[in-house]
């Protein structure tokens, strides 16, 4: 047998195995045409390597008129067998991307149905080609109801924030399909036939195009927004409530950051008690502004850490122009935008104090009046029996030489006692009291040229005393020492030179300034200022001025301011002293006004 | 002597071939694509050398012809043990 004839056999012998392996393997999953063309090559070539056996074998050559054509369908059905081969993977890819679309389709649609938004697909048309279950529950509309509607359908009523109806051209589909952008966050109002009334929602829309570039949909998804729009609006209230009693507060009131300890807000009142402006304070520290002492911020910051509040801490502040004021502090604090902070509402003690030290003064004075009164007016009626007696000794014995001298000597300081006790009586407001109705400026004007000469020469007074004013009732002897009393006080301050002012008039005192002088009621009076433009005093003096025998002059008695101010009071008056060392003075006294003029002296 | 049946063939074969070349990166993705068209390309060198036989070295072409047509039906028979009796499921 020749070389080719064994090689024809392995083949033969191969093609064999291949169709046993096929014929054992029919089941594999392999399209059928596909095997049918595997076994149609196999049976062709089994063919082929027979009579080619049988050719070089020497042993027939019955099969070569067969064999020509066999081998020509040989690679023919080569052909058919490959391009059926990628013929199958085309129809196994289309087959794949078609499942792949649908299940990429089932996704979409279960997302738009489970998405936690109302979402409505439309076509180019505008029409209603998908909507998920939210939307109908929003709109209180069935699938059936919207599906295939248009924007231009009746069933649709859109309106502006405002409330304005919304043109159909505006409606979000119809602007996205002109317009081909996206359109974000338009807040409208859509009526909902079903439920008769509007809903307040936040749309969205945004276009799909096709691969020509036109729009293939529209998907518009909106929330419901009223919740959240009265929310705000709850939200915006109470702000604004915030921010009025922030603002409106009587009391100064301060927003600092706890991190760093700055300024972020103020109101107003604290501006006017620190003298800042607004944009001066915010930004800065208050040690920075020298509010206050390291020791005492400490202070602060300990007392908000222990007790998580500061409820009436109190010290002293200094604010822009120096000056020093007492102060009470309450702090907690607050949560702004995610920021710490502490609230400091702050009270300003120091016109309480300066009242309250005004009222103390007051009570001292009512006690050392009640004490010097009582005093007084028992010895002014010993001062009598020793006067009667000293009287009835000169009479019985009228040509005693001796006896008469120090008879005299004797009733001279008798007279100066007694003018002594009516000075503490009249302090004590228990004097002589006749009223009468006086216009003050006429009494002035009258009383004023004898009072002068007991002044410096080189002291000018000047007044202002206009006659239509209100008359008062007062008794015009202890007018008179009132008068005289601070005049003289005023000159001496003056120490021989200078100017003292004297003017009278009708007064309203308002609430404001009644507030500011402790014991004073708001009304009309009559008023009486005595400026002199001296040396002032101090404040240690100014508290001590009605008390009396308290002089700062080495022969003073120290009794004249003290008569003022229980002659006032004896006629329901107020008075007032207003110094500072350097600056003069100025008594203000206040008495109560006749409405009808009885009697009018010296009118 | 080169004989008619001989190029028609060939021609086929070459038409085939074009056709693989051109749908290479689909061809690829037949199972066991690489000894499916190993087998495709000895039965084609058969073709080429039962046609030069015809021209010169008849002898040597012609044993080698054979062994082509051998290989391709063994490879053949590989592709079909791959794909109808090998344990792994190809599709």
């Amino acid at each position: 047998m020749s070389l080719v004839a064994t090689i024809d056999i392995i083949s033969l012998f191969a093609v064999i195995v291949a169709l046993i392996v096929l014929m054992h393997g029919w089941n594999r999953t392999l399209p059928k045409n596909i095997k049918l063309l595997i076994v149609g090559l196999l049976g062709l070539s089994l063919f082929q390597h027979i009579s080619n056996v049988l050719e070089w074998g020497i042993l027939s050559k019955a099969l070569d008129p067969f064999e020509d054509f066999v081998e020509l369908l040989i690679p023919i059905l080569w052909f058919l067998l490959i391009y059926s081969y990628l013929n199958e993977l085309t129809i196994g890819d289309l087959r794949k991307s078609e499942m792949a679309l649908q299940e990429s389709e089932e996704r979409l649609r279960s997302i738009i149905q489970n998405v936690q938004a109302a979402v409505v697909v439309h076509g180019p048309d505008t029409k209603i080609i998908e909507c998920n279950k939210l939307s109908q529950e929003l709109l209180g509309l069935t699938e059936d109801q919207m599906l295939g509607k248009k924007a231009i359908d009746p069933l649709w009523k859109l309106f502006n924030e405002d409330g304005s109806d919304l043109p159909l051209e505006r409606y979000p589909v119809n602007q996205v399909i002109t317009t081909k952008n996206v359109l974000k966050d338009v807040i409208l109002g859509i009526y909902r036939p079903n439920k008769n009334d509007v809903v307040n929602v936040l749309v969205n829309a945004v276009p799909e195009f096709d691969h020509d570039g036109n729009i293939s949909q529209v998907i518009v998804t909106f929330m419901d927004i009223t919740e959240r729009e009265r929310a705000e609006e709850t939200l915006r209230e109470s702000e604004a409530k915030f921010r009025d009693l922030f603002s409106l507060s009587p009391l100064p009131v301060v927003v600092t950051d706890v991190k760093t300890g700055r300024l972020i807000d103020v109101n107003a009142k604290f501006c006017e008690l620190s003298k800042y402006t607004k944009e001066e304070l915010l930004g800065r520290t208050p040690t920075e502004l020298g509010f206050y002492s390291e020791s005492e911020r400490k202070r602060f910051i300990t007392e908000l850490n222990l007790s998580g509040t500061v409820k009436g801490l109190e010290f002293d502040i200094k604010i822009k122009d120096g000056s020093v004021h007492s102060a009470l502090f309450f702090a907690r604090p607050i949560q702004i935008e995610n920021k710490r902070c502490i609230l400091n509402t702050i009270y300003d003690l120091t016109e309480r104090k300066r009242l309250e030290a005004q009222s103390q003064q007051i009570q001292r004075l009512e006690s050392i009046a009640t004490l010097s009164g009582g005093i007084a007016h028992e010895f002014n009626n010993a001062l009598a029996v020793v006067s009667g007696h000293i009287d009835l000794l000169l009479m019985d014995l009228p040509d005693h030489g001796d006896v008469r001298i120090f008879g005299q000597q004797t009733m001279e300081s008798i007279q100066r006692l007694s003018n002594l006790t009516n000075q503490l009586l009249a302090y004590a407001r228990g004097g002589k009291y006749q009223a009468k109705s006086v216009n003050l400026s006429d009494f002035l004007r009258n009383t004023l040229p004898n009072i002068i000469p007991q002044i410096g020469f080189d002291i000018s007074i000047d007044t202002d005393l206009p006659r239509d004013i209100s008359s008062i009732n007062a008794d015009t002897t202890q007018l008179l020492m009132v008068i005289s009393a601070v005049i003289t006080n005023a000159s001496e301050a003056l120490e021989g030179e200078g100017r003292i002012r004297i003017i009278s008039g009708d007064e309203e005192i308002d609430d404001e300034y009644a507030a500011s002088r402790p014991g004073l009621t708001p009304g009309w009076y009559v008023g009486l200022t005595i400026k002199d433009d001296g040396e002032g005093m101090d404040e240690e003096t100014k508290s001590r001025i009605f008390e009396p025998f308290f002089t700062t002059k080495f022969q003073g008695r120290g009794l004249g301011m003290a008569a003022v101010y229980g002659i006032i009071k004896n006629h329901d008056g107020y008075v007032y002293v207003d110094s500072e060392p350097g600056e003069g003075t100025v008594v203000r006294i206040f008495l109560p006004r006749v409405e009808t003029n009885i009697e009018v002296l010296y009118g | 002597m080169i004989q008619q049946n001989e190029i028609i063939m060939l021609l086929l074969s070459m038409g085939l071939m074009f056709f693989i070349l051109i749908n290479k990166q689909k061809v690829k993705r037949i199972p066991v694509a690489k000894i499916l068209t190993a087998g495709f390309y000895v039965l084609f060198a058969g073709y080429v050398l039962t046609n030069l036989e015809g021209l010169f070295g008849y002898d040597l072409l012609n044993v080698l012809e054979h062994i082509c047509y051998a290989a391709s039906s063994i490879l053949m028979t590989v592709w079909c043990w791959k794909i109808f009796a090998y344990k792994k499921d190809t599709k």
